[in-house]
Formats: C-alpha cells, sequence, structure tokens
C-alpha cells in the first residue's frame, strides 16, 4: 500500500481512539477547554490529512464535525447530548471508512448527507431539537453504537490476534476467521443501520487482519541514533579486531570472527535500515505547495516525481526537506514562466517540474528540473558584481558553471522583486549550507532559456562515512570519499610515462585528458619538511572535486579507503580549518579528516579551473572564434603563445647594437629605437650575435621582446584558462597538448615605458573619467584592448555582445555617461552593423562617437557600404592601437 | 599517594567547601590541578603531531577508543621542561565532552586545600601567566601554582 496511506491509516487510528473516550470525557467536563482543544486539533489534522490524500468522503465529514467544534470551542455553542452524539456518529462513520481505506487503499461508495446535514444545521444554528423523536432515537442509537463500538474494538484485537495465529498455520483456517469475521461485520452491519440513517451501507467494516498499528511501534528517534551510534562504533572495532586477526595464522579465534564480522555487517544494515525512510516522506508536500502556488501566480506546472521510493537515513532527509522544499519553490517562482511567456518560447503551456531521486556509487542523488526560463549567466555575474561578492578579475577567471553557481553565495538573491513564496535573499546560500552540513554536495545546471537543473549528492548515511587515507611523510589524513573523483600515479623515472607534472610560474599542474588541472603539496599547505626531492619521487595525485572544481592534492602515498565515523575536532582546533573533523581508524590511529573545500580555498589564489564543460550557451560562441596565434619558445625555454594580431613584425636583431638610454637596453632600427626587454627579469640575452624579436608598437613607442625561437602560427579557439594575475602573462592555452603561456603584451608596454605612461596621464587629465564603451564577443580581445584604453586615462565599460551594451545603455540613463563606444563587428546574435543602426537611429544614442574595430582589413570596405561612413568615428584595425587612441582622443576632448 | 594509571573521577571531597588537588610538576615548577574535571592519568603515550595546530597542541591520541587531544603545557605556560614531550606523563581532563591531555614532567599526590590555603597570585607576575594561574598555595618547600585548566584550554 501507499506509503502515505499507511502513515495516515496509522495516525488516523491513533487519533480516532483518542477522540472517542476524550468526547465521551468533554460531555462530563463540558468546561475543559484544553481538552476540547485537543479534540479539535484532532479533527482538523483529520480533514487536513484527507484533503491532502483525496479522501473526500473523510474529508467532509470531518469538516462538518470540525466546525461544530470550532463553535463549542470559540463558545458560540454550548454542549448538550445532541451534539456530543452527533460527533460520535461522525467519529465512527470515519472510523468505519478509515478500516476500510486500511483494506482497499480507497473510500467506500456511499456519502453522507444526512449525518452532514444534520452537523451544518447545527452550525446553522437550526436547532435539530425540533425533531425530539429523531433526537432520542439517535441518543439511543448512538450509545447503542458506542457500546457496539467499544465491543468492535475488543473483538477486532481478538480476531487480529487469532488471524495472526492462525495465518501461520493453515490457509484454510485463516478462511475460516474470515468467514467469521464476515458474520460479525453483518451483525454490526445489522446493528447500526441508523447510524448512517440507511445510507449506503455497502462495506463492511473491516475488522480483519492485524491492523497497521499493531505492524509498527514507534521509537524515539533518539533511541536510534544512540543505537546507530554504537553500532558505529561497534563496525570500528570489528575493524580493528579484523586487522589484528589478519596478522595472525591458524588462530583459532578465526571461525568466531568471521561469525562476529557477519553479525556486525548485518547489524549495521538492518539498524541502518529502522532509520530509512523513503525520500517521498520529504516530497509529500511538494504537489500541494505546487498546486497553490502555480494557482496563486496564474502558471500551470505539471510536478513529476520518480524514484520517490528511493530509501534515506531520516536523519539526512530532515537536513534536505527544507532546502528541497525552497528549491521547489523557487522552481515554481522564478523558473516556470507564465503560460503566456512559455507559448511565446515555444514550450508547451504547462511547465515541467521534475523531482528524482536514485543510488549512485554509495550516495543518494536528488535532482530538481524544471524546464523554465533558466539562468542566464550574464545576470548572475552581473548580479554578483553589483553585490560586490565578486571582483571583476575573479569574474573573469570563471567559466560559465561557476558564475551560474555563485547563486550559492551569501546575500545573493536573484528574484527581481522579493515575494512571499521565494527570495527573501536568504535562499540559496542557506540551502548549500544545510547540505554541505550533512557532507553533501549541491550544483546547478543551467541552459538560458531551456531551463535549470539542481544536482543533490549526499551521502546514505551520516554516521559511517567512506574516506580515502593518504599519507604525507609520517603524517596520515583521510580524505572524505564524496570529494574524490580519481587517483593518478606519476613516476618521473618511467620513460613513456602518461602525466607529468608542468609548472606555470612556479605553480604545478598536470593535464589529465585535455583538462589542465591546479595541483597542490599537501605536504606545502600543511607545512610538512618534506626532504625527499620531488623531482625524482614518484607521486600520488589524489583528483579531487568540490562544487564543480577540480583539482589534483599531492601526497607520498595512497593507502586505503575506510569506513570511519567522523568525530569534530576539539574546540581548542577550531582556528584550525584544514580539517573537517578527526577520527579513529581501524589499527587505533587517530587522524585528521582534511576539509577539500578549504583546500580548493588554498588553490583559489593560484588557479580557478575546472573540468566543466564549455557548452553552454555563452562558450559555444566562444568556441568557434578561432585566433591566429603566434607561438613561441622563450629564452628560458617555455612554450609562450601571443596573438598574431598584436605583432607589428618578427625581426632578427644585431645584439652587438645594443645601446643604453638612461640605463635601459634601446636598438636602433629603422631610424626609430626600439626598446629591448625578456619576458621576465630572469632572462638575459646574450650580448652579441644575431637574436629574434617580437616587435610591439604601441603609439610611438616600439618594444622588441626577445624570444628564443619562432615556433608556428596557429588558428585556435581562445579558451584560456587564467592563471593569475601575475604581470606579464593573461593564463594558459592548451596547443598541440602543449600547454603554451599567453604572454600579456600591454604589460610589457607598461613595464617598460613606465615613465611614459606616466607622463601621458599628466597630459591626457582631460580625459580622466571620460567612460569608454567597449563592446567585444571575444575574452580575448576583452583582455587586451581594454587596458590599453585605460593607459590612456579612461575608464572602460567592458560588454560582452551588442545585447548587452544596448541593456547597459538604456538602463539608469547609462547613455549621458558614455563618451565613446568601440564595438567588434564579429560578434553572434547582434552584430556591429545592426549596433551602430540601432544607436543612430535612437536620438539619445545619436551623438555618441562610435568607433568600428576589427580584425579584418577588407570589412573596411564593406562597412562604408553598410553604415554611411560619415556615422562613424573611425575604423580601426584590432592591432592599432595608436590610431585607436587617437580618434578616441579626438573624438572626446 | 601515588597515582599512576589511575583511572576513573576523583571522588570530590566530602566537605564541599574543601577542594580536592593533584600535583604535578613541569621544569623547577609544581603545579596543582583540580581532580574534579580530571578523569585520567595516563603514563607516556605516543602523541601524533598535527600539522597546522597552535604549539600548545602537542597532538592526538587514543584512549580506550576516545580522541584525546594533548596539550604542552609547558609550552603554553613558556617554561622549561626537563623531559621530551614523548616522555611526558599527562593529566587527562574532560571539558563539555572533550578530552584534553595536560602534559606534565610528574605527577605526585592529591592534596586537598581550603579557599583560604591559597593565595591571590602576586602582581609581578607577568600577566600571561598570571591568566593561566587560579592562585598560590605557600608549602614549606615550595611555592604551589593551581593552574586554572579553562584558560590553558581556551582558544
Amino acid at each position: 500500500m501507499d506509503e502515505l496511506l499507511n502513515t495516515f491509516i496509522t495516525e488516523a487510528n491513533e487519533g480516532i481512539s483518542v477522540l472517542d473516550s476524550d468526547i465521551v470525557l468533554l460531555e462530563k467536563n463540558p468546561e475543559d477547554s484544553k481538552l476540547l482543544g485537543n479534540i479539535f486539533r484532532v479533527m482538523h489534522t483529520l480533514k487536513g490529512t484527507c484533503g491532502f490524500l483525496g479522501l473526500p468522503r473523510l474529508e467532509s465529514i470531518a469538516h462538518a464535525s470540525e466546525s461544530v467544534l470550532g463553535l463549542i470551542r470559540e463558545g458560540e455553542m454550548s454542549i448538550n447530548e445532541n451534539v456530543i452524539s452527533l460527533i460520535l456518529k461522525s467519529i465512527d462513520i470515519i472510523k468505519d471508512i478509515v478500516a476500510y481505506v486500511e483494506e482497499n487503499s480507497t473510500e467506500p461508495e456511499g456519502e453522507d448527507s444526512v449525518l452532514i446535514g444534520q452537523l451544518e444545521d447545527l452550525v446553522n444554528g437550526i436547532s435539530t431539537s425540533s425533531n425530539n423523536e429523531e433526537e432520542i432515537e439517535l441518543v439511543e442509537e448512538m450509545k447503542e453504537g458506542v457500546e457496539v463500538k467499544t465491543k468492535k474494538v475488543k473483538k477486532s484485537t481478538k480476531t487480529s490476534k487469532e488471524s495472526k495465529e492462525k495465518s501461520t498455520k493453515k490457509s484454510q483456517s485463516s478462511k475460516n476467521t474470515e468467514n467469521k469475521e464476515k458474520a460479525k461485520s453483518n451483525n454490526e452491519k445489522q446493528l447500526s443501520p441508523s447510524i448512517t440513517n440507511g445510507e449506503n451501507t455497502d462495506y463492511a467494516p473491516t475488522t480483519s487482519g492485524p491492523t497497521k498499528t499493531n505492524q509498527t511501534i514507534r521509537v524515539n528517534v533518539e533511541v536510534l541514533e544512540d543505537l546507530m551510534q554504537m553500532v558505529s562504533e561497534l563496525v570500528l572495532t570489528r575493524n580493528q579486531l579484523l586487522q589484528m586477526i589478519r596478522s595472525i595464522e591458524n588462530t583459532p579465534f578465526h571461525a568466531p570472527f568471521q561469525r562476529l564480522n557477519h553479525i556486525t555487517s548485518e547489524l549495521q544494515e538492518t539498524v541502518m535500515k529502522a532509520r530509512m525512510q523513503p525520500v517521498y516522506t520529504a516530497w509529500v508536500a511538494f504537489p500541494r505547495i505546487t498546486r497553490d502556488l502555480s494557482v496563486e501566480l496564474n502558471k500551470k506546472i505539471d510536478l513529476k516525481m520518480s524514484g520517490e521510493d528511493t530509501e534515506l537515513d531520516k536523519q539526512l532527509l530532515e537536513c534536505i526537506k527544507d532546502p528541497l522544499t525552497h528549491m521547489v519553490r523557487n522552481a515554481i517562482d522564478h523558473g516556470i514562466e507564465s503560460p503566456e511567456e512559455r507559448v511565446k518560447n515555444g514550450k508547451p503551456k504547462t511547465g515541467t517540474i521534475h523531482l528524482n531521486a536514485y543510488h549512485q556509487g554509495g550516495h543518494i542523488i536528488i535532482e530538481i528540473s524544471d524546464d523554465g526560463k533558466g539562468i542566464s549567466g550574464d545576470f548572475i555575474a552581473k548580479k554578483a558584481l553589483e553585490k560586490e561578492l565578486v571582483t571583476p578579475t575573479e569574474l573573469a577567471q570563471m567559466n560559465d558553471s561557476q558564475i551560474i553557481n555563485l547563486i550559492f553565495l551569501p546575500g545573493f538573491s536573484t528574484a527581481e522583486k522579493v515575494t512571499n513564496i521565494s527570495g527573501r535573499g536568504v535562499g540559496m546560500d542557506v540551502v548549500k549550507t544545510n547540505i554541505e552540513k550533512i557532507s553533501g554536495t549541491i550544483e546547478l545546471f543551467s541552459t538560458y532559456g531551456k531551463g535549470s537543473k539542481f544536482l543533490i549528492k549526499i551521502p546514505l548515511t551520516l554516521a559511517i562515512m567512506p574516506v580515502l587515507t593518504v599519507s604525507v611523510d609520517t603524517h596520515v589524513f583521510a580524505i572524505p570519499q564524496v570529494n574524490v573523483v580519481e587517483m593518478i600515479k606519476i613516476n618521473p623515472h618511467k620513460k613513456e610515462q602518461t602525466y607529468q607534472v608542468e609548472y606555470i610560474h612556479g605553480h604545478p599542474v598536470v593535464r589529465l585528458r585535455e583538462q589542465l588541472l591546479p595541483l597542490i603539496y599537501l605536504s606545502e599547505i600543511l607545512n610538512i619538511n618534506n626532504h625527499d626531492s620531488e623531482d625524482k619521487k614518484v607521486l600520488h595525485v589524489v583528483i579531487c572535486e568540490v562544487g564543480g572544481y577540480v583539482f589534483g592534492i599531492i601526497v607520498d602515498k595512497i593507502h586505503d579507503t575506510e569506513e570511519i565515523v567522523v568525530k569534530p575536532v576539539s574546540p581548542i582546533m577550531k582556528d584550525v580549518t584544514a580539517y573537517s573533523g578527526i577520527t579513529i581508524l581501524g589499527d587505533g590511529s587517530v587522524i585528521m579528516i582534511l576539509d577539500i573545500g578549504v583546500l580548493l580555498k588554498h588553490i583559489h589564489n593560484i588557479a580557478r579551473q575546472s573540468t566543466q564543460d564549455y557548452s553552454l550557451t555563452y562558450d559555444t560562441i566562444e568556441n568557434s572564434v578561432k585566433i591566429p596565434l603566434l607561438l613561441f619558445t622563450s629564452i628560458s625555454g617555455a612554450s609562450c603563445a601571443v596573438p598574431l594580431e598584436l605583432v607589428s613584425r618578427l625581426e632578427e636583431l644585431d645584439l652587438s647594437k645594443i645601446e643604453y638610454a638612461s640605463g635601459e637596453p634601446v636598438l636602433q632600427y629603422r631610424d626609430r629605437l626600439i626598446r629591448i626587454c625578456t619576458l621576465s627579469d630572469d632572462e638575459e640575452l646574450p650580448t652579441e650575435g644575431q637574436h629574434n624579436f617580437l616587435v610591439f608598437t604601441n603609439r610611438d613607442k616600439v618594444l622588441g621582446i626577445g624570444v628564443k625561437h619562432i615556433n608556428d602560427i596557429v588558428k585556435h579557439e581562445v579558451n584560456i584558462r587564467k592563471i593569475n594575475d601575475n604581470n606579464g602573462f593573461l593564463g594558459s592555452i592548451v596547443i598541440n597538448n602543449k600547454v603554451h603561456d599567453i604572454i600579456d603584451v600591454n604589460s610589457y608596454f607598461i613595464q617598460t615605458f613606465e615613465l611614459f605612461e606616466e607622463e601621458l596621464r599628466r597630459h591626457d587629465l582631460v580625459i580622466e573619467n571620460k567612460n569608454v564603451m567597449f563592446i567585444d564577443d571575444s575574452p580575448l580581445f576583452r583582455e587586451f584592448i581594454p587596458p590599453v584604453i585605460e593607459n590612456d586615462g579612461y575608464n572602460v565599460e567592458i560588454m560582452n555582445n551588442a545585447l548587452e551594451a544596448l541593456d547597459y545603455l538604456a538602463k539608469d540613463n547609462n547613455y549621458q555617461n558614455i563618451s565613446a563606444i568601440v564595438t567588434d563587428i564579429n560578434m553572434p546574435e547582434m552584430d556591429g552593423y545592426e549596433f551602430i543602426n540601432i544607436c543612430q537611429n535612437r536620438e539619445e544614442y545619436k551623438n555618441i562617437p562610435i568607433v568600428v574595430l576589427s580584425s579584418q582589413a577588407e570589412t573596411k570596405n564593406k562597412a562604408n557600404k553598410i553604415i554611411q561612413p560619415d556615422l562613424l568615428a573611425g575604423y580601426v584595425l584590432k592591432t592599432n592601437h595608436n590610431e585607436l587612441l587617437e580618434i578616441l582622443h579626438d573624438n572626446i576632448v | 599517594m601515588q597515582t599512576t594509571q589511575h583511572s576513573g573521577l576523583y571522588k570530590p571531597h566530602t566537605n564541599p567547601t574543601l577542594t580536592q588537588y593533584i600535583t604535578a610538576t613541569i621544569g623547577k615548577y609544581t603545579f596543582a590541578i583540580e581532580t574534579s574535571n580530571v578523569v585520567d592519568v595516563l603514563s607516556p603515550q605516543v602523541i601524533v603531531h598535527i600539522p597546522l595546530v597552535p604549539p600548545k597542541i602537542a597532538g592526538t591520541l587514543n584512549i580506550r577508543g576516545r580522541i584525546v587531544t594533548a596539550i604542552n603545557v609547558s609550552h603554553a605556560l613558556d617554561i622549561k621542561s626537563n623531559i621530551s614531550i614523548d616522555k611526558q606523563m599527562g593529566v587527562v581532563i574532560e571539558m563539555k565532552d572533550y578530552l584534553y591531555n595536560l602534559l606534565v614532567d610528574n605527577t605526585s599526590e592529591v592534596i586537598t586545600l581550603a579557599p583560604s590555603d591559597i593565595s591571590e597570585t602576586p602582581d609581578n607576575i607577568d600577566q600571561s601567566w598570571k591568566e593561566l594561574l587560579k592562585g598560590v598555595h605557600k608549602r614549606d618547600t615550595d611555592l604551589l601554582l593551581i593552574l586554572n585548566h579553562d584558560m590553558i584550554l581556551a582558544v
């Protein structure tokens, strides 16, 4: 039978049995308000549950009785026999119906209009005493009824005992019992026909079989928890014994220990089972919530559930109940669009919210997905910036999945307006904290316009946690299995090795299936002296994942997986955040459990990366943009790359001609002075011979960067993996299976021409505080060009696409603060031409000078054809920073 | 009265105004620790050091299935101990469900003192020390420093 119905019947039976005696008591002590309150509550609950479970007949009786009780409670009706009888009568009918439901899972046919009518009459103040005869009759019947009921209860207990005993014997005898019961119920039916006033009594009040109450007993959760705790300890002791006994051969303990082992496992399983409840118990309120909210919000929503009988520890269920409710409410409120909007977007009128639960690798996965409007990464990013939850630099280093997951930050609420349904700004971070409290993880996947999916991963039980034990030096630590993705071994002695540690600015990384993962040395983070030379050692890397971030922890040894009981760390150590708990292993040693989330925070300053695939909307556009990159080897031998468009020339220059101007190396070349520099301070140029230089120009300044070899020019996608804000490098990129650092040309200009920049600023004070809007869909150019403009003294508003730019201009009269717009032409969704057209046709934007920036020279003619050239402030190649700055200067000053 | 490997709680003194103390030495000092929280006195144990913890935490150990945090009392008091940590004895006290092993050079006897036996810590003592002491008991041969273990365990 339905689990829910089962619970209901157990509860209803308990409630009714109390009601019977309480109402009789009430009749004797009509002034007892506490008693009355009690009765009212039971009836009220009953009504509520029946309504919820779709038992209309029960509900209507309970409702009518509740109304009467309500009036009594408010003192508007006095208690008299008549009232009490009517209520008792309704209780009897409820009892019978409940019994029927217990057996058949549905309500019996029939209706109770007469009884309900009488109850309603009472409420309406129509004295039923006008019909004295009937009343007396009723009372008599009632008394009889009560008697019968008492008997019946006794009987039923007896019968159930009988039937229990008999059912273990032969089926034939149980048939007899059934027959007997039938006879009994017939008997009862005859005794109480007038209770229902001859209405359809076409059901037998069930007394057959043991009632549900007999099958379950209620145990205080605390008892279960204690039990679980003790079993956990037992399991640990068993593990300890296991290790000891394994090391002894031919011991007489072997056989009894096997048995102990077996029993302990079974005991553990059984106790765990005792605490297990189907996940549906946490979902039970959702259909109702969905219905109510969708009515309130005028939305059409279909709530689908699957895997609702997946079982989960009761304690965990309690913990996820509120977070789940919050997420379902969110999905209804913010996720699913209004029917009109849905139709407009080509979706079916009715939105779907899907709850799904299943087991996966020792965990329970709960998914909440909707086919609503999804979450826009740009919107989240903007919001997070507005609320100063992230800095623009941090944001620039995040991929879409990380940006969307920003909604879990404290203080983040995306609701435009606060509704009473959700969106008080405490939402998702509380959800996340609650889930993390039970060692679970939550992730959000969303495609703008298509829908969102929350994925919650929680352990089966809290008491015992599987961990991986690792060691550094002599220290052993536990890493929760939930964080472990895989393990790899790096053996520098082997020639043909699969993996190797590479360094980007001294930070170790490893390439794992085309992904570049940051690595941390556990010894470094925990300040453990590691004497062995790290280059020669065989390294073990535990690849861990926390909230979408994947990284590797380098340890000396990986030992084993073990099940542990997590104990809290003593408060004296609470400042040491690296540990989430402490535990005793099977061998009796005490070890610390590493908090992987905290270790990740250490990495955050070094790198922000993830294995999240770049499949979401924005990045698919990015992937299609291939940019020619010049690949070269630096003097120190590092593989580097620079966008070809930024390079003015490649030159081979004679080093012996280096001269020094105010202590800085310069070379004369074609009547100009080229300033010379290397990629980093520790690189040194030879003193003579020919040497390769990359020559860059910025305004009248020419910079030559010395390099070892020019290797290749490739067209490549520009998914830069940002490493840090180290001057000189923007990040790294994997080309031909090799990591290349992308150099930040602009930073070399600043470094080398420091004085020049200072001077420039002084001259152009007038352009300070002028805002220039920069629009480009390519993240690479969003990195390169704005600093060039900023160095000239402007503030730059960076826009990822034309639509965003239009939004920005329109919002809060922002356009008034924009002195010029620099835009790319080739952009997805809305290209530069269309954007310019819109601007030119709007009165308020029309006076903002627009500079077109493009990487293709040939499009200049095209641009002139499409847009009237005189409307444009200028047309510049992306590489020609000089011209860009001049045009900006001319148009703004 | 010699108390080594004694386990279990000390019974409080029948006279409620009197307090029992277990005396312990570290370096040249003798300390008194209230017995009301003492659950055990341990012979030298293997203590596992934990990286990153403050130096006054010596490490952890497992005493009959319970996790105990070992406190390097001599470090907390900044006094020189005569013996290394792994040879030190421990006085185990229980505070708010957690066990702490106060490492001392040696434990000697259990004594009973009345509040009047204890004088205030003199003013010329360093503030950092003063906080860790509840007072001083003057004995014929030496001074007995009453240890304020709450403060030693304070973060």
